[in-house]
């Protein structure tokens, strides 16, 4: 049972109308004089329970009577499967993440959803409010309407590439709904229902709002997706160097071997290809390039879900890392940077314009520019150790170096431990102690018997820093004497330097920072953005390459991959879904049955006539009742009066 | 308005006046004297007409009358049958017992209706005046919680107008205690006689159903005139109305419309019961309504009188 105007139930106070006046306005009833009142007695003392019960059975019918009236005007209805219901908030969230994407059989699966969203709003009236919440872009605004602009946000609904986090679309759901000032409120969820969707199960986002999902039956869905590209190992490759590429597959299903062919396309030209299994990865190489920036992606095989099938990527070619050697480094190390110098790996610069300095007991470091690293070597002579110390104050470093009396050899560990260490040993170290509360954070990279031999972080001047516990001679540890020491110090120049400028793979929906210079961003349709002063561009939901213009010149490019949780379709399980959802959810697994299962709070026909009609009868029934006592009964009277009058 | 010079048809007819009217017509002895003229007047085409020594008039013969009675002179004069009719002799005493408790005061119409009281009062002077016509000797005596007024038993014209003095004063006071009444007036009265009693009997009902079969068991002929208002029959048009007794002060909170056909057989049951318990006692019992005209309540003490000779 509902009411379309609830607040005519105000008027059922009236109720206490006859109850008062059959509680209490009795007594105030005016005094008649009256000498017969012994036949009154009489009759009440015969009489009283019929009479009470009389007074009883009129006080309910006029009640009934002002109920009936009531509840008329508040246009009680009976909830059932009629076509009206009371005036209703309803959010309709719409699934159109990238797994929407979906083909299955002939139809897309966001077909489908917006399908049954346009029999939602085709079952509104105009008395409803709509929100159609766009899972696939969080974004975007949702609007308040009548069944029409509803209609219109449907139809222009596209699959994006994001992910869908449907816990936070269902909460917005309801704070919206909450909003709307409507007693009647409901959710239609057009999804998937892909299990990663639903970041926080158990939390009932919804609430006591009636959510009606569409929870359909259907086999699992085998996908082949490709879910990482990576250039260079995350590093930007160096200009004219040969680099590689490595593309992660997504894991299949059990039992699902088949490879995946891949192709990798960079400026479109197709540089490489192979196949991979599910779960596996495949590494490409890449032709050397000239300085700057170029654009790819790595493409696999089309499958029921295409969008996770291609790969974007972006890569900007570094000229060699500028690499200073400060003080006596040692024959060794001078040799292997000259090596690395001559494959093109590095460039000698002077100090001030070095990316990378190696420093011998800390010299040279105040001459440093400031985006530089340096690489901090302890001496051979313990005399010097004083100096390193001092040098490793004055820029703030919290560790000190200390003699150590023991020696012996010791291979380098450590969870940290760089894979160009793996297997080297120490012969002679000294104990890296911290002194004090550091500033910033430090890291131990490896440690050697227990103590810190190689340690990382950041100086007060913003300098990164690697502090080795062993000088690189031949005498100390064994890299010297290994090709590991060509690979040491090129991963010091390069990847470790240019930890700060790693390549971070980006996912669409993530609201992207646009360079200083930018003032447009043209998007993967070819659509130019101006942008605006915030500096961030937030509608990333399609994946593909952005370009951030000024003027007609490109100042930067972003590459923005599906979320890879958003390639594994597993549903969520049935009977977590309640606890993902919310306590009054409604199921529905069959497209006909969407219609007649949402708007819970729907109406029957309105109860107005027939209440209408029973007060007439209820008025009537009153009227015979209260008369009662006025008829005359022909029948039961008679035989008395007749008498009484023969008594005359 | 007098009597006299009324132009309604009724007026020469006033025991046949609805009380109402008869009311706006003049004092008591005036009009119990027109009521009863009246209605000895229409008792002239009554066959109920009673015999006696005393010739009273000529009436025409009807088939099944006394051949002893037709007036052969009359018949020699005008060829017609007559028959004489003769008033009745009699030594009987009656005793007229006038209820002037409160309750008799009360009128359901006021200004519209009289009272019983006046009711019983002009129906007292009434019967004072055709008994003492009749030759019987009249006493009567007014109760409530007491007796109030009380006239020794006399004949002659003169003990009417004793008996009118003695009426016209009277007022509704007072409970009713009939029994103590009806008792001390067995005890003095010694010579057995006709009681009639008026009242509205909202008495003490065993008390005084003993007291009245106590009169009886002493020999007296006893005539109830249960005086009743057209009011206390049906209930007032009222939806709740606080009921008092305006002579005990009880009240009564009563939802007329509930009761009004309970209370209508209750007051026909009390009616029937009053019958029940007198009558096979040898009490004639008379249900009078106070808005009916008083010659239904001679018809009633005339209907007494012949069956006591």
């Amino acid at each position: 049972m509902g009411a379309l105007s609830p607040l005519f139930f105000w008027a059922a106070v009236a109720v206490g109308v006859p109850v008062f006046l059959h509680l209490f306005q009795r007594q105030q009833a005016h005094r008649v004089a009256f000498p017969a009142l012994r036949y009154l007695e009489r009759t009440e003392r015969e009489h009283a329970r019929r009479i009470r019960l009389q007074q009883l059975l009129l006080l309910a019918v006029r009640s009934a009577v002002i109920l009936a009236v009531v509840g008329a005007g508040a246009r009680l209805f009976v909830r059932g499967r009629g076509s009206a219901h009371p005036p209703t908030a309803l959010a309709v969230v719409l699934d159109n993440s990238m797994s929407s994407g979906l083909v299955v059989g002939e139809a897309r699966a966001l077909d489908q959803l917006k399908r049954l969203a346009r029999r939602s709003v085709a079952a509104a009236s105009d008395h409803d409010r709509i929100w159609v919440i766009r899972a696939g872009e969080p974004w975007l605004p949702a609007v308040p309407g009548g069944p029409d602009e509803a209609r219109e946000i449907v139809d222009r609904t596209g699959v994006s590439a994001t992910a869908a986090d449907l816990s936070e679309a269902l909460a917005r759901a309801i704070e919206l709904v909450s909003s709307a000032g409507l007693l009647t409120r409901e959710v239609h969820l057009l999804s998937d229902l892909q299990a990663s969707a639903f970041p926080d199960r158990g939390t009932m986002p919804a609430g006591d709002v009636p959510v009606v999902a569409w929870a359909p039956r259907g086999d699992p869905v085998i996908n082949h997706a490709l879910t990482r590209v990576l250039v260079g190992g995350g590093l930007p490759p160096l200009a004219g160097q040969r680099s590689d590429i490595t593309v992660d597959a997504a894991q299949g299903a059990p039992g699902d071997t088949a490879t995946t062919p891949v192709r990798v396309v960079l400026e479109g030209r197709v540089r490489g290809a192979g196949a991979v299994a599910p779960g596996g990865s495949l590494t490409l190489p890449l032709p050397p390039t000239q300085a700057g920036w170029m654009t790819g992606y790595a493409d696999a095989d089309a499958d029921a879900l295409r969008a996770d099938d291609r790969r974007y990527f972006v890569l900007r070619a570094r000229p060699a890392p500028g690499v200073a050697l400060a003080g006596d480094v040692g024959t060794f190390v001078a040799e292997a940077v000259a090596v690395l110098e001559a494959g093109g790996r590095l460039r000698r610069t002077d100090i001030a314009e070095a990316n990378v300095v190696i420093a011998a007991s800390g010299e040279g470091m105040v001459d440093m520019r400031a985006a530089a690293a340096v690489l901090l070597l302890p001496p051979e002579d313990p005399t010097l150790l004083p100096a390193l110390n001092r040098r490793l104050q004055e820029s703030n470093i919290p560790w000190r170096a200390e003699r150590v009396d023991a020696e012996g050899e010791a291979t380098l560990e450590g969870i940290a431990v760089p894979d160009v260490l793996d297997g080297g040993r120490a012969r002679r170290w000294y104990r890296l102690a911290l002194e004090g509360d550091p500033s910033s954070p430090t890291q131990t990279l490896a440690q050697v018997a227990g103590d810190p031999w190689a340690v990382e972080g950041t100086d007060r001047l913003g300098h990164r820093y690697l502090l080795l516990a062993s000088p690189l001679d031949a005498a100390s540890t064994s890299l010297p004497l290994s090709s590991a020491m060509i690979r040491f110090l090129d991963w010091v120049t390069g990847a470790w330097a240019a930890a700060g400028g790693q390549l971070a793979e980006r996912v669409t929906g993530e609201p992207l920072s646009a360079p200083r210079d930018a003032d447009a961003v043209r998007l993967p349709s070819g659509t130019e953005v101006p942008v605006d002063g915030t500096r961030m561009v937030t509608a990333t939901g399609e994946a593909g390459i952005y370009a951030f213009l000024s003027g007609d010149s490109v100042v930067a490019y972003e590459a923005l991959n599906p979320p890879p949780r958003e390639s594994d379709l597993t549903k969520l399980e049935p009977r977590a879904l309640e606890g993902a959802v919310g306590s009054r959810l409604t199921r529905v697994g069959r497209e006909d049955e969407w219609g007649g299962a949402v708007f819970r709070a729907r109406q029957g026909p309105e109860l107005g006539r027939w209440l209408v009609l029973g007060a007439l009868v209820l008025l009537f029934a009153e009227a015979v009742l209260a008369a009662s006592g006025r008829r005359t009964r022909r029948g039961r009277d008679e035989p008395a009066a007749e008498a009484a009058r023969g008594a005359r | 308005m007098s009597l006299e010079r009324t132009a309604n048809p009724g007026a020469s007819r006033p025991d046949l006046l609805d009380p109402a009217t008869l009311a706006q017509l003049g004092g008591i002895e005036l009009l119990a004297r027109g009521v009863v003229e009246g209605f000895l007047m229409g008792l002239h085409r009554s066959p109920h007409r009673g015999f006696s020594a005393e010739f009273a008039e000529l009436r025409a013969y009807r088939a099944g009358d006394d051949l002893r009675y037709i007036d052969w002179r009359m018949y020699g004069r005008s060829d017609r049958f007559y028959v004489k009719q003769f008033e009745e002799e009699t030594n009987l005493r009656a005793y007229i017992l006038l209820d002037v408790s409160e309750s008799m005061g009360w009128t359901s119409s006021p200004g519209a209706l009289p009272s019983k009281l006046w009711y019983a009062k002009l129906l007292a002077a009434a019967l004072a005046l055709v008994l003492l016509r009749q030759g019987d000797a009249v006493g009567m005596a007014a109760f409530h919680d007491r007796i109030v007024q009380r006239l020794q038993a006399r004949g002659g014209r003169r003990q009417w107008h004793e008996v009118v003095r003695r009426l016209r004063p009277l007022e509704a006071e007072g409970g009713t205690s009939a029994e103590r009444a009806l008792r001390d007036l067995a005890v003095r009265l010694r010579r057995r006689g006709l009681v009639i009693l008026l009242s509205d009997l909202l008495v003490a009902t065993e008390s005084t159903r003993t007291a009245l079969h106590f009169l009886r068991h002493r020999g007296h002929e006893v005539l109830v005139f249960h005086l009743v208002d057209p009011g206390e029959r049906e209930l007032p048009p009222a939806s709740e109305a606080r009921f008092f007794d305006p002579e005990t002060r009880e009240e009564l909170l009563v939802s007329v419309p509930a009761i009004r056909a309970e209370y209508r057989r209750a007051v026909a049951t009390a009616l029937v019961e009053w019958e029940r318990a007198l009558k096979p006692q040898g009490i004639d019992y008379e249900v009078v309504d106070t808005d009916q005209p008083m010659s239904l309540a001679l018809r009633a003490y005339l209907r007494k009188r012949e069956r006591l000779g």
